[in-house]
């Protein structure tokens, strides 16, 4: 290997394109919209962990840091069961989802009820499909979490998220945490397959650097509980996306979950980065590239 | 990761140049035009990475630091100012005496100095010793850099920082430019963050302005000593210097600024 191959700078849309179709080439099928209202259970009880632990670590880091303040009107896209939306409206003037599963939104408000939330609109469309031009600049804070990694024109939907905001964008990636749980699950049901890779971060911080952004990051640590029915139907859609889900497949899970866990609650420890930046704000020597 | 790119590799390879030319006897040339720029600009940098911590609602009166190529204490004085105790890695002996000069003349007497390179110090005797260890821009100093952030890891009992140019200011490399000196395009910041996250050390980040204000005379040695590391002073390139300086220079003080990337995190 050569020094100039070596030092070259990296580029990261291209690695960003062939890990989404990487993903793709292993998919059965792609992901449906349905496919997420049947997850706005297992996925709300995650998100509901600890009174909304995750999203009110991300609320008080980007508040320490005056991105988000309580005059904030707050744009969350792939919102799911409210992952953002609960915990920020209790905080911020106004939360707006953005959340194409009927069964996520159902869930959406289920939560804001308990919750005395009402603070808050839903636009029910995929992020893609949503008109800016109606957006343009109406919002403070733009935030996306475990929702990236479906764009493969990921610098496009970040633009986008970018015209929206007067403000700041945020988009909250997981980390690794070394837990072996899932890639093991992986390989007694699809043998050699290689694992699919969801990768958000480190890979977006290198996206936004190499067009020019400044991005801050914090890491933050959190937990999520599902009970047994929700794990299975969580496995249930993912591993779907793969495979059939033969019974013989629902019972390596079910033997899997109950000797990691016995019969739960089934804990896990997360790691997320939250990335967040002033699109206004540029690396100098890259003015004018967006 | 989805691909693999061995950054440690890419690091050594791309820092190897500045590394061997970087000595200790370059900074002792360098100690009297840094300490200069240091002081006028009242450690700029070294405050508003203080500011991180203190907003962060980290900072202790309690803590000792180690600060690792200290240089005149851009770092270190500020940190002294607000901790219990300073402590800082300084091989350079001039830099060192001007390290001691500054803190002296502010009164400030909770500074020690190790005057060794991070790379001679034994770890195993300061293990666990200081609650921030932190090394400002002296990276390049360290091909084998994943070792040495290990060995950052073993000395301390609180937190790692490493704060590297993010974006150089312009007027520097202007001037670079108009003297022919090419310093490459590897991206330092980008690969110690990379290099960070692959090996399992995920570094909080934050990205900090400064501004470095010195006297002309000052800045004129600065880049002529810089010229130096690559090839001998001619008097073409002293004319560009001073001419590019002058011009640049307002009541006669020649300020610069730029942005600093600080990594950090818990050591575990």
């Amino acid at each position: 290997m050569t020094l100039d191959s070596l030092t070259a700078p990296v580029d990261w849309v291209r690695l960003w394109e062939d890990s989404y179709d990487d993903r793709s080439r292993i998919m059965l099928k792609d992901y449906e919209i349905d496919d997420w209202s049947e997850r706005a259970e297992d996925y709300s009880e995650s998100r509901r962990t600890n009174n909304y632990e995750f999203g009110e670590l991300v609320y008080s880091t980007l508040a320490l840091h005056e991105v988000v303040s309580p005059d904030s009107r707050v744009l969350e896209i792939g919102a799911g069961p409210g992952t953002f939306v609960i915990p920020f409206a209790r905080k911020v003037d106004h939360m707006t989802a953005v959340e194409p599963a009927e069964g996520m939104r159902r869930m959406i408000s289920q939560n804001a009820a308990e919750a005395g939330v009402k603070n808050y609109d839903i636009i029910p469309k995929i992020w893609q499909d949503v008109n800016i031009e109606d957006l343009r600049g109406r919002y403070d804070l733009t935030i996306a979490s475990t929702v990236i990694w479906m764009f493969r024109d990921i610098m496009t939907q970040i633009s986008r998220m970018e015209e929206v905001t007067r403000g700041h964008c945020c988009v909250v990636g997981g980390v690794s945490t070394g837990q072996t749980f899932e890639t093991e699950l992986w390989k007694k049901i699809m043998g050699n397959v290689p694992y699919p890779q969801y990768p958000e971060y480190p890979l977006i911080y290198n996206l936004l650097y190499m067009h020019g952004r400044v991005p801050h990051v914090r890491l933050i640590n959190y937990t999520s509980a599902r009970k047994l029915e929700n794990m299975l139907r969580m496995y249930r859609v993912f591993y779907s996306i793969y495979t059939e889900v033969t019974p013989e497949v629902e019972e390596i899970i079910r033997d899997e979950l109950h000797r990691d866990s016995g019969e739960g609650p089934y804990v896990r420890k997360y790691r997320s980065a939250v990335v967040w930046w002033n699109p206004a704000v540029r690396r100098k020597e890259l003015n004018g590239i967006s | 990761m989805i691909i693999e790119i061995d950054w440690e590799t890419a690091w050594a390879a791309g820092i190897d140049e500045m590394s061997r030319l970087s000595t200790t006897n370059y900074w002792n040339r360098r100690a009297e035009d840094y300490s200069d720029m240091v002081m006028a600009s009242d450690c700029n940098h070294g405050r508003n990475i203080l500011s991180l911590f203190e907003r962060e609602g980290l900072l202790q009166k309690e803590w000792h630091i180690l600060d690792i190529a200290s240089g005149p204490g851009a770092i270190t004085i500020p940190f002294a100012e607000q901790v219990c105790r300073a402590t800082a890695v300084e091989p350079a002996e001039k830099m060192a005496e001007a390290l001691l000069s500054y803190s002296q003349r502010r009164g400030i007497t909770n500074i020690d100095i190790i005057p060794q390179t991070w790379q001679e110090m034994d770890e195993a005797a300061h293990a666990k010793n200081y609650d921030l260890v932190i090394c400002c821009h002296a990276l390049w100093q360290f091909p084998d850099i994943l070792s040495q952030v290990r060995r950052m890891e073993t000395v301390s009992r609180g937190y790692c920082c490493l704060a590297h140019g993010f974006e150089a200011p312009s007027e520097t490399s202007k001037l670079m430019e108009s003297l022919g000196i090419y310093e490459g395009e590897f991206d330092q910041f980008i690969t110690i963050f990379n290099l960070l996250n692959d090996s399992g050390v995920y570094p909080n980040v934050d990205v900090i302005d400064y501004t470095l204000t010195r006297s002309i005379a000052s800045a004129v040695s600065s880049v002529e000593k810089l010229v130096e590391k690559y090839r001998p002073l001619d008097s073409k390139d002293c004319e560009i210097i001073q001419e590019y300086v002058q011009d640049h220079a307002i009541e006669g003080m020649y300020k610069v600024s730029g942005r600093m990337g600080v990594l950090w995190w818990k050591v575990a």
